[in-house]
């Protein structure tokens, strides 16, 4: 019956796995200039070695080329990197807090990006840093910052408790908004510049960042994975868990701060995509129940799929603009997500 | 001796709510731990389960010093079942059982032949096979107590520590979990300890008895000759009467 069992698990992922290629090569048609299936899926193919050699793209404009190997794939990559991982976050952070609630910005790593990239936006003093440029960086700061501060308040002798640590988040959080919200009182023709920053967005994707961001995020979900029965164990019971033998204060510790690690990342290149970590391991979780086994996998991949479908329809859905991608997930998640919770209830 | 406890005390602040705590504890015997409320029971419990953390060299397992057991020996050295309390979450029977296995695991490890064989007969013995692909959040109560029981059972310690796993439960499912646990000490030669409430249950059920009060130990030895009038009246501050009935002491407040 295990046997079974895993098989179905692999055979689910797979699925899952499939509509996410469908749906990462379907959204690469899209956008502000029309190209059609084919011309984008050789555009795409004549980039792969090995496959090369078979297609002739002669025939399209090399503005389209250009358009999807330099514009669209990028960021189609990079919005799927940051929902997998978003996705995967808000898993651990709904488990360890036992909380459904929780997601991977309860403990003020976002507002702490908001604040470094609100001091890079008003005060641009700081040199370019990589390809991250300075707004990153000094995100990146501020949220690792707020993530040591948050956790250095809610050490006690050597271990993290819940309530501390989200009490101390959410503080934080309401502390640095008002300080961001000073800080704009005094520079109003910079408003706009930091509103949709925190709105998040995919539109300076470029090759480098997919490779520092995707590193990362890969890095992480396998070290998260690797913990998956604790996280069943911790979201039953914390105190339970330890009579199991979970080393309860160390397995938080790691789970919390590579998934806050992951997570200043993804908040520090594209800024706060909200909803996503909160909405897709719920959404998940209703449809395959809370083993993480089951939970994790599905979950990424279904961030992944989610957030990759909300972008396209963030720069394709009006014609001479495009809208932040935080716009859509909220927009287009929250029916989606209610919908699901109405039929769970009937479920029961 | 399964678990000896040498001059442990307990200071929640400044106050002191266990002291002076000796006692030893015997392989295969059915303890009750009582005493009226904020005597230190539950303390007593949750620092042999080290979710308090003792002094060191206060509390011995099998010989070893809790303190220096690394988490997943101790979990194979004894088991604990909570107070009565909700899994709000979709996991089924078998899935929570499975978890007494962790103690077991190395490294990413699914579940072996012989974990499978072992959460079978736990849940064989305390009547859940039926229900094993239940979800846990659609039970009662006292089924729901029993699969933590059964969780318990399939860590395979020698010792299982009970903190008032009776309480909100109908008699039926006292009595049940009672017995359940009884055969564990007898069968299984497992040292229990657990705490009680309803002394009548004790007299019934305990081979032996701590009584606790003020953070001490009163009393303590065999059931019948702890649960005395005069112990009852010294410590709980009611006047008992206790009589026999069909060979059986029962207590009359």
């Amino acid at each position: 019956m295990k046997a079974k069992q895993d098989a179905t698990l692999v055979y689910k992922i797979m699925i899952m796995l499939f509509i996410l290629i469908a749906v990462t090569v379907g959204s690469i048609m899209f956008g502000a200039v029309q190209i059609s299936i084919t011309d984008s899926l050789k555009i795409l193919g004549s980039h792969i070695p090995g496959v090369n050699q078979f297609i002739n793209t002669d025939a399209i404009k090399e503005s389209h080329i250009i358009i999807i190997m330099n514009l669209r794939l990028p960021r189609i990559i990079l919005a799927l990197f940051v929902g997998m991982g978003l996705s995967a976050a808000g898993c651990v952070y709904q488990g360890v807090f036992s909380n459904p609630m929780a997601d991977p910005y309860l403990i003020g790593i976002s507002s702490g990006a908001a604040l470094g990239a609100t001091i890079a936006m008003l005060f641009p003093i700081f040199n370019k840093f990589l390809a991250f440029g300075s707004v990153s960086t000094m995100a990146f700061i501020g949220s690792i910052s707020v993530m040591l501060l948050v956790f250095f308040i809610a050490k006690n002798k050597g271990s993290l408790p819940k309530t501390t640590l989200i009490l101390a988040g959410i503080a934080i959080n309401y502390f640095i908004s008002s300080f961001i919200a000073l800080l704009m009182m005094f520079n109003k023709e910079k408003l706009e510049n930091v509103y949709f920053w925190t709105l998040g967005s995919f539109k300076d994707a470029n090759w480098l960042k997919i490779g520092f961001l995707g590193v990362i995020v890969l890095v992480a979900l396998v070290i998260i994975y690797k913990y998956y029965m604790e996280l069943n164990m911790i979201m039953v019971s914390e105190e339970q868990a330890f009579t199991l033998g979970v080393s309860t204060e160390k397995v938080k510790k790691i789970l919390l701060v590579v998934s806050s690690l992951m997570v200043a990342v993804i908040v520090s290149t594209c800024g706060i995509i909200g909803f996503v970590g909160l909405i897709t391991p719920h959404a998940t979780r209703l449809v395959v129940g809370p083993n993480h086994k089951v939970l994790l996998p599905m979950s990424t991949i279904f961030g992944g799929i989610f957030t990759v479908a909300a972008d396209t329809i963030a720069r394709s859905i009006l014609p001479n603009a495009e809208i932040s991608v935080g716009i859509i997930t909220a927009l287009f998640g929250v029916p989606f997500f209610l919908i699901l919770l109405y039929k769970n209830k009937n479920l029961r | 001796m399964s678990i000896s406890i040498k001059q442990l005390e307990h200071l929640y602040g400044n106050r002191k709510v266990l002291k002076n705590i000796i006692h030893e504890f015997e392989k295969g015997q059915f303890y009750g731990i009582i005493g009226p409320n904020g005597s230190g029971k539950t303390t007593l419990l949750k620092l042999i389960a080290n979710l308090l953390k003792p002094s060191n060299e206060t509390i011995w397992i099998s010989g070893q010093d809790v303190t220096t057991l690394r988490e997943k020996v101790r979990a194979r050295e004894m088991a604990m079942v909570p107070q009565i309390f909700n899994i709000d979450l979709a996991f089924s029977v078998e899935e929570i059982v499975a978890m007494g296995r962790y103690p077991y695991k190395k490294g990413l490890g699914d579940l072996t032949e012989n974990d499978q064989a072992v959460i079978y007969q736990a849940l064989d013995k305390t009547n859940l096979l039926n229900n094993r692909l239940r979800d846990v959040n659609t039970l009662s109560g006292g089924e729901l107590q029993r699969v933590i029981l059964a969780r318990a059972i399939a860590q395979q310690t020698s010792i299982l520590l009970l903190d008032e796993p009776l309480s909100h439960l109908d008699i039926h499912h006292q009595i049940d979990m009672l017995n359940l646990t009884k055969k564990l000490s007898k069968e299984e030669d497992k040292t229990i300890l657990c705490v009680m409430h309803d002394l009548n249950l004790t007299m019934k059920y305990c081979d032996q008895v701590l009584l606790l009060s003020d953070g001490e130990i009163y009393a303590s030895g065999k059931t019948k000759e702890v649960l005395t009038e005069e112990n009852i009246r010294s410590v709980y501050g009611i006047n008992a009467e206790i009589v026999e009935i069909n060979g059986h002491n029962i207590i009359i407040y």
